[in-house]
């Protein structure tokens, strides 16, 4: 049984049709990094499977089961981190274990600080997200969503509102929990960081999956020529200075 | 007079109270007609009306107050409607994505309102709301005219009885000016 199998999913907002019959299936442990244009439905397709955005037609389900929002089957970090402003980091995390959870506050708290722990956080738990980093507060983000120990965990650009210089910290957290043995799917345009991650890359384009493969296929001369053209302006951008 | 002091303290402090609890419901349900007639309705008949309708028409139909109930009451409800658009105000200040963050957490929409959306409008509409505390204690000395005896009414008698009104308005002034201080004082002191 996959940990996630999407079936015929399509997503429409009007006549507008954004998502066109998306089919997935992840084993629990992969990977999957999501690529595509601007506006392809990368988002769309994430927030579908987490329940956040109604879907038109197909199925999304986990471990073979139909999901709905909270029931702590799918996890979410968002690219603005959402976090809690009025909460510490600690109280960010603890929140959901105590509410939903029904944790006493002493083993909520613990469970919080080890998350915020595994994240390089465990000094800072007692601030507020405004006295934190970009990078950091993506961290506590993403220790919010691993202390719920979400079956599969959905990574919406999650460095795409960082500085650069913070975005490394951010990707190696993410890095090691896929080394860890985490399923997930990952919309990233770091395409190093996705070449190296991803167990299989999925591109997206028009709410259709173009091509879907392991990272040595998609980033190759082998991959269709639309994802080629896609990757071409990744590598134009990168400035290489020869000695 | 210290007495009445209280007892303009305490009545205005049952009042916000009231306001605010039956506020949070209204703003929340801001957009439904019910919301929408209930806040018209309390500020737009000025809070004495409210006051006198309270007392001497509505035990014409049978509800008969006690003067206290209808005091603590009419500004408690009149309260609500002023809170409930500070509120609402605020609640459109919360980011949707703390919001959609809460509910894949497995938050209930209740719980999502008194641990999320409520802290983060109260806060950023803080000095709205004290304000309208403030109004609330000034309103009400109004609330003699249903035989409390209140701060501004036992000055008037204080007033007559020693045909000195320049000491006893000048305290009673003094007082609610002390009060609102405090409030304003307090709300600020405390960390954002
Ligand atoms: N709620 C919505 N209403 C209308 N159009 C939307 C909505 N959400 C997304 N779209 C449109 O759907 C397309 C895919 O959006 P999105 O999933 O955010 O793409 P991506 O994340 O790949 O940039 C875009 O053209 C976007 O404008
Ligand atoms: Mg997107």
């Amino acid at each position: 049984m996959s940990a996630l199998s999407v079936r015929g999913l399509h997503r429409s907002v009007g006549a507008t049709q954004i998502l066109r019959g998306i089919d997935l299936d992840v084993t629990a442990g992969e990977a999957i990094g999501i690529i595509g244009p601007s506006g392809s439905g990368k988002s769309s397709l994430l927030r579908c499977i987490a329940g956040l955005d109604p879907i038109a037609a197909g199925s999304v389900a986990v471990e073979g089961r139909a999901t709905r929002p909270g029931d702590g089957a799918v996890g979410m970090v968002f690219q603005q981190f959402n976090l809690w402003p009025h909460l510490t980091a600690r109280q960010n995390v603890a929140l959901a274990l105590r509410l939903v959870r029904k944790l006493p506050v002493r083993e909520a708290d613990a469970r919080a600080e080890a998350a915020l722990a595994q994240v390089g956080l465990a000094a800072l738990a007692a601030r507020k997200p405004a006295a934190l980093s970009g990078g950091q507060q993506q961290r506590v983000a993403i220790a919010r969503t691993l202390a719920m120990e979400p079956r599969v965990l959905l990574f919406d650009e999650p460095t795409a509102a960082l500085d650069p210089e913070l975005t490394t910290e951010v990707l190696d957290v993410i890095r090691a929990l896929a080394a860890g043995g985490t399923t997930m799917l990952v919309v990233s345009h770091e395409m190093g960081f996705v070449a190296g991650l991803a167990t299989r890359v999925v591109f997206l384009d028009h709410g259709q999956v173009v091509q879907s493969g392991p990272p040595a296929e998609i980033f190759s001369q082998r991959a269709e020529p639309r994802i080629q053209a896609f990757l071409q302006t990744y590598l134009s951008r990168v400035a290489w200075v020869q000695a | 007079m210290m007495a009445a002091t209280w007892a303009t303290i305490w009545i205005s402090a049952a009042g916000i109270a009231i306001g605010f609890a039956l506020g949070v419901p209204l703003a929340v349900a801001a957009q439904r007609w019910w919301a929408r007639l209930y806040i018209s309705f309390f500020r737009g008949v000025p809070l004495l009306v409210q006051l006198l309708l309270a007392y001497y028409a509505l035990p014409f139909l049978g509800i008969d107050l006690p003067g206290i109930v209808a005091a603590v009451g009419t500004l408690g409800l009149c309260c609500a409607a002023y809170m409930a658009e500070i509120l609402r105000g605020g609640f459109a200040l919360v980011p949707r994505g703390g919001l959609e963050a809460a509910r894949l957490l497995g938050l209930t929409p209740t719980q999502t309102l008194l641990r999320i959306r409520l802290p983060i409008a109260a806060q950023a509409m803080r000095p709205a709301l004290v304000n309208e505390a403030i109004l609330i204690i000034k309103a009400s000395s109004l609330i003699s005219v249903v035989g409390i005896l209140e701060l501004t009414r036992s000055a008037q008698a204080l007033a007559s009885s020693t045909f000195e009104p320049l000491p006893a308005y000048a305290l009673c002034g003094a007082i609610y000016l002390i009060i609102n201080l405090s409030l304003s004082f307090a709300a600020r002191a405390r960390p954002a």
